[in-house]
């Protein structure tokens, strides 16, 4: 009986943890969406080649934190699957 | 001040938004893995994956974090780029200023030493020249007018257009060497004003009256015809194509005023100013010539002027009217002074190529102006004196051959209509700033009246002249 009373607030709780990180990768994909990735500064020498680097940096920072927020999605409805509880 | 591509603008609104959308994302983020432990908040066999969620969002935080600075860091260091940039290039301007002022007088005070015997000696030059090619002065003056055509690069140049911006901000400094002004003096004058583009073009056409050029004139307006145009201007290119055309239309009106009428709210104006008709220097019927244009620049009520303010008061536009200016070539010059007055209620200035740089307009009114980089004509007026107004440059022929159709082609109201499509596709805050309400200034009319005017000098004593069409006659703003 604790043990599942226990196991569906643990459900509740991923399913409400796994909405706020849908929500938040929605977020950080239109963020990664905005971001510019090619270089308009039309500088050339260093100053263009350290825009544009800091540009790419930038992107792959925005991917990365993407990226992990999906996978944190999925791990987590792969525990709820897990749980017996699964949607 | 900033001085950058529409792109590079762009792309600083867009890390800006990126950064403070990520400040929100993180934000969130960790408040979601505040509420949520798996490990301490529930005493049960907690699945791995839910632990390895936690764990990767968590991570995904820190590298949120990193972006965020880095959005942060890269928008205010390009923004600083571009304030420094804008600075230098103000400084190496104000010094190059100087140096050329610095000649400008030597050669003032030279040509008034020696002024006459090179004269005599160019002049016999030009003389000796044109026997020897066996073609007379006015010939060799066409054939030089031919080739700039056929050159087109040599006027349709930015180094020309540079050169002669520099060139109409030195002739102070040339009329202060020819009458031995000392240069602090100068200096002096020059910086509170006194002196620059406006006086010198005042003394050209002081000088040019005294040999019956440029003669002073009244003018009256006279409605030739009205007409429900349809709707009012959303985007730029709808206000750059609404200019009336006084060379090709047969009553060869120059002043085009669209009135917005909706229920319950005061009616607001689109007035149009074309430009330059005649480049005639002895005064005769029209009044946008020549003299209206050097009297303009030096910030004198031209007969031109004259003409806007008397169509614009004959339409109806009070001084409480809500007004957007717009004006191509002298027109732009016109809507500027317009503007400068303070008689009216101006809520837009819109210029095409126009020789406005020395006008002061009110930093509240917003300035939207527009230069082909190879025009030469907004060069005329020198260097800008309105810090507030968002000065849009494009280069017209950077990637296509100067046609030899005209002399100075960038100056051309087409191409100014292109440029006003470019315009109308930017997307920097500072552009849109200006232009969206621009676009919404006549949104939600049930009725636009368009008329059409056309103006003509008239002998001073005949003229209504600003007395009767100036505001102030019809009810002062209170400002």
């Amino acid at each position: 009986m604790f043990e599942q009373e226990t196991a569906s607030v643990l459900v509740a709780k991923l399913r409400e943890s796994k909405d706020e990180l849908d929500f938040v990768r929605h977020r950080a994909t239109g963020a990664a969406q905005v971001a510019p990735h090619r270089d308009a500064s039309g500088w050339s020498g260093p100053a263009g080649w350290a825009y544009q680097r800091s540009l790419a940096l930038l992107n792959r920072d925005l991917d990365t934190a993407v990226a992990m927020l999906r996978s944190a999605s999925n791990l987590t409805s792969a525990a709820i699957y897990q749980l017996g509880q699964g949607d | 001040m900033i001085v950058a591509s529409d792109a590079l603008l762009a792309q600083l609104d867009a890390l800006g938004h990126v950064a403070e959308s990520l400040k929100l994302t993180r934000r969130d983020l960790a408040e979601s893995l505040e509420r949520f432990h798996p490990k301490e908040s529930i005493a049960y066999n907690v699945p791995f994956a839910a632990v390895e969620a936690r764990r990767l969002a968590s991570a995904a935080a820190e590298t949120l974090l990193e972006a965020q600075d880095r959005a942060e860091h890269l928008c205010a260091g390009v923004r600083a780029c571009l304030t420094q940039y804008a600075q230098t290039e103000q400084g190496i301007l104000a010094f190059t200023h100087r140096l050329s002022e610095g000649v400008a007088w030597v050669v003032g005070a030279e040509a008034r030493v020696f002024g006459l015997p090179v004269a005599l000696a160019v002049a016999s030059g030009l003389v000796t020249g044109s026997l020897l090619v066996g073609r007379s002065p006015a010939q060799i003056g066409t054939m030089l007018q031919d080739a700039l055509k056929t050159h087109g690069r040599i006027l349709t140049n930015p180094l020309t257009v540079a050169a002669i911006r520099e060139l109409a901000s030195d002739a102070d400094g040339f009329g202060a060497g020819f009458l031995f002004m000392s240069p602090p003096v100068a200096d002096a004058l020059e910086s509170s004003g006194t002196t620059g583009v406006s006086s010198s073009a005042n003394t050209i056409v002081a000088l040019g009256r005294r040999v019956g050029l440029f003669e002073d004139s009244g003018v009256n307006v006279k409605k030739t015809s009205s007409f429900e145009f349809g709707s009012p201007p959303t985007s730029l290119t709808a206000r750059a194509e609404s200019f009336p055309s006084p060379t090709t239309d047969p009553n060869g009106e120059q002043i085009r005023i669209d009135r917005y009428v909706e229920a319950g709210k005061p009616d607001r104006f689109d007035v149009y100013i074309a430009g330059t008709v005649t480049f005639n220097p002895v005064t005769a019927g029209q009044p946008f010539d020549l003299g209206s244009d050097l009297s303009g620049v030096g910030q004198q009520s031209t007969a031109s002027y004259q003409a806007v303010l008397q169509a614009m008061h004959q339409a109806g536009i009070t001084a409480d009217s809500p007004v957007v200016v717009n004006g191509y070539s002298q027109g732009g010059l016109l809507a500027s002074m317009v503007a400068a007055s303070g008689n009216y209620n101006v809520q837009g200035v819109v210029t095409f190529g126009a020789p406005s740089s020395q006008v002061h307009i009110p930093a509240d009114v917003p300035v939207l102006t527009v230069r082909n980089t190879e025009d030469l004509v907004p060069a005329t007026s020198g260097y800008d004196v309105n810090p507030n107004a968002v000065v849009v440059e494009r280069p017209v022929f950077a990637h296509q051959p100067v046609p030899s159709d005209w002399a100075v082609p960038a100056h051309r109201l087409s191409y100014y209509q292109e440029t006003a499509t470019v315009v109308d596709a930017a997307k920097s805050s500072q552009v849109r700033a200006v232009l969206d309400p621009l676009n919404q200034f006549g949104a939600g009319a049930s009725r636009v009246d368009s008329t059409l005017w056309v103006a003509t000098r008239v002998p001073p004593a005949a003229t209504g002249g600003p007395v009767s069409t100036a505001p102030e006659a019809v009810g002062a703003r209170v400002q």
